[in-house]
């Protein structure tokens, strides 16, 4: 497969210039080396073009701006590689932080907030999966109303203050310790869960040909399960880490998060639509192009609108780059 | 002679129950808030003329913006860009209209005319790219969000106080709109050659291309007019707000889903008389009564948001699983049939043997 990827590259000498360029698009080493050769031209970029790009402020800003985005999008590989989308993530993650909060302000325990915040992220996506396949309604509609659904339990549960402050002491210490290792810890779990079991490979084989793995008797209503149990459990710890990086929670907290996070995936190097090129490290990837890329943007000086326009530009090119050119329109029934 | 009358008559009945099923939704919903309403609260949902003139605000809004996501969803395109549409048709064709003095109709041309460039640009990029749509739709907001925020110095559009301005909230007004809108929409979708190439797509866009229809025209065609309606939708919603404050963070796709709920709702009450386009206006009536009864009841608006989309996620657990209830009715119905059958079959054989 190696060997015959290279052969085509040799031997496109005869070709026209277009279809020289789509052989090097289609090639897989391109694909899968595009999000990280992006994340590099930034860094040389903003490092080449601003005073402090490498300092320790500056990348512990891209850091923090990053680790939600990040550990969110690993939470959702799982759903996005069976060929499902979920965008109450956000949504569910404020009901989290909401939660740990309270909970947090009553007990004044740091364990019972992170414990409780977990557990609520796996029980509301559990509700999800269990609309899903219980329910039989698919996975992107259970994303798009539970969203409004938690949007609109989030903004009663706030009521008319509108937001939850918590100890500003204790966000910094949770920082600095527990939010790093955390991340790590959930990343390798997601990591070794893809790589190294069964259930990785299943669920990518069932996002390819849902039918042939069906076939191959794979239970899509287990593999279900696990990722958004792994998904929910991630939720959770987003919610904890919002809520220590605001020390706590607003209105708005989560709000667009589920359509930044599909954003940071797919530029990232990942199908929304799952298969056996999706990847457990792709939202890392994809968070750490766009934050890297907004602090830059922002030390040279450019606004927070053309930022985002800039943003947006550079996802199209990527996707463009990283996608093969179907013959006919590409179109999926979500409903 | 008679068997033609009465495969005339029975048409005819097909027709009418058909008619009554589509209407009967609103119907329905009217008098169980009004009930509820007075039960409760002791007032009417439509109890003045303040009220009637909310309910067709709501309405034209709803029903445009609906009526827009209609155009692409059912060919497995879900625009997420359609919110951004909305901003840039409203605070570049708004502005525009206003510096040139023009009205209210002013600002509603201008706007729809700005709103379908952008989903020409949108479904222009959609065939050139050949992106997926929802993912295409995410970097179309970032980028027409830059613009709509950046244009008129991040102002966005202000009708509060405008000459003539008033004409967009006036009852008379927002009716005979609508009206053009169902006749235009549904000559657009059900009767053009341009309708008629869509449904050749919906149906199969590889039997349509190879049967020489050339779908990549007809898709921008498509972005062309939903663009159009989010602006208009746009408009009118100015009106009610009074303003549109520019936004960025993809904040504008959240009108997306909130309107989803209308059109698919119209697209099933559609379905009875095969006519999406009265189905998602009579979907739009519903969900609006609907709303103004929450209202008169005294639900604040978040408890009307959860009431409303609990409502969603009934509705859809029962699409989803409606043809597996019919499948079990059907069941049911044979196995009570036999039974009877059997029953009879018992019967006659005990009178034989007697």
């Amino acid at each position: 497969m190696h060997s015959n990827n290279f052969t085509k590259m040799r031997s496109m000498s005869g070709l026209s210039l277009s279809d020289k360029f789509a052989v090097i698009k289609n090639n897989r080493f391109v694909f899968t080396a595009l999000p990280f050769f992006l994340l590099l031209v930034v860094i040389v970029f903003f490092g080449a073009t601003t005073d402090n790009f490498f300092g320790a402020t500056v990348l512990t800003g891209i850091f923090n701006q990053a680790v939600i985005f990040a550990t969110l999008a690993i939470s959702v590989s799982l759903i996005y590689t069976a060929g499902n989308l979920d965008i109450s993530i956000g949504s569910a993650m404020a009901l989290c932080s909401i939660l740990a909060a309270n909970i947090y302000i009553s007990t004044g325990s740091v364990v019972l907030m992170i414990i409780s915040s977990i557990a609520l992220g796996i029980v509301l996506m559990s509700i999800n999966s269990t609309l899903s396949t219980v329910l039989n309604v698919k996975a992107a509609t259970v994303g798009i109303v539970m969203m409004q659904i938690y949007s609109a339990i989030r903004e009663t549960l706030l009521g008319n203050d509108a937001k939850i402050v918590v100890s500003y002491k204790m966000s910094e210490s949770l920082e600095s310790g527990f939010r790093p290792i955390a991340f790590i810890l959930f990343f390798l779990l997601v990591f070794i869960v893809y790589t190294k079991t069964p259930v990785g490979r299943k669920t990518r084989f069932y996002g390819g040909n849902a039918n042939a793995a069906i076939q191959a008797g794979i239970s899509k209503v287990s593999l279900q399960y696990i990722g958004f149990i792994i998904c929910g459990l991630g939720v959770g710890l987003t919610g904890i880490f919002s809520l220590i990086r605001t020390s706590g929670v607003t209105i708005t907290t989560g709000d667009g998060m589920g359509m930044n996070v599909m954003l940071a995936t797919v530029l990232g190097g990942m199908s929304i639509f799952g298969g056996a090129k999706s990847n457990s490290y792709a939202g890392l990837i994809g968070a750490l192009t766009v934050a890297a890329l907004n602090k830059g943007l922002l030390m040279i000086g450019v606004s927070a609108a053309i930022v985002q326009g800039v943003r947006g530009l550079i996802f199209l090119l990527i996707i463009y780059l990283s996608s093969e050119r179907q013959a006919t329109l590409p179109s999926r029934q979500q409903f | 002679m008679n068997n033609v009358a009465a495969k005339g008559h029975r048409a005819f009945y097909v027709k009418l129950k058909m008619l009554l099923q589509t209407v009967a939704l609103p119907i329905v919903v009217y008098i169980l808030m009004e009930i509820l309403a007075r039960t409760l609260s002791g007032k009417g949902v439509l109890s003045s003329s303040a009220d009637v003139k909310n309910l067709l605000r709501t309405l034209i809004l709803t029903f445009c913006f609906a009526l827009a996501l209609n155009a692409n969803f059912p060919l497995g395109r879900m625009d997420l860009s359609a919110g951004a549409q909305l901003y840039m048709g409203c605070i570049i064709g708004g502005n525009i209209a206003i510096q040139l003095g023009l009205g209210g109709t002013g600002v509603l041309i201008f706007s729809m005319i700005v709103g379908s460039i952008s989903g020409m640009v949108v479904g222009t990029a959609f065939v050139t790219l050949r992106i997926l749509p929802m993912v295409l739709g995410l970097g179309m907001t970032l980028i027409f969000e830059t613009i709509s925020f950046s244009a008129f110095n991040q102002q966005g559009l202000m009708l509060y106080g405008k000459k003539g301005m008033d004409v967009l909230s006036d009852t008379g007004y927002i009716l005979i709109f609508a009206a053009i809108m169902i006749i235009a929409v549904t000559y657009f979708f059900s009767f053009s050659t341009f309708g008629f190439r869509r449904k050749a797509i919906q149906g199969s866009q590889r039997l349509a291309s190879d049967f020489g229809i050339n779908i990549y025209w007809n898709c921008i065609q498509c972005y062309l007019i939903a663009g159009a309606l989010f602006a208009a939708s746009g408009v009118f919603k100015t009106a009610y707000q009074g303003a549109l404050i520019p936004v960025l963070g993809m904040s504008s796709n959240g009108a997306v889903f909130t309107y989803m709920f209308p059109m698919m709702i119209g697209i099933w009450v559609g379905s009875f008389t095969n006519s999406p386009v009265l189905g998602i206006f009579i979907g739009s009536v519903s969900l609006s009564i609907f709303r103004i009864g929450l209202t008169k009841i005294g639900l604040d608006e978040t408890w009307q948001s959860l009431v409303v989309f609990f409502l969603w996620l009934f509705f859809m657990v029962y699409r989803f699983n409606s043809p597996k209830i019919a499948y079990h009715k059907k069941r049911k119905a044979r196995i009570a049939e036999a039974i009877i059958a059997e029953q009879e079959l018992d019967a006659a054989l005990a009178g034989k043997g007697a």
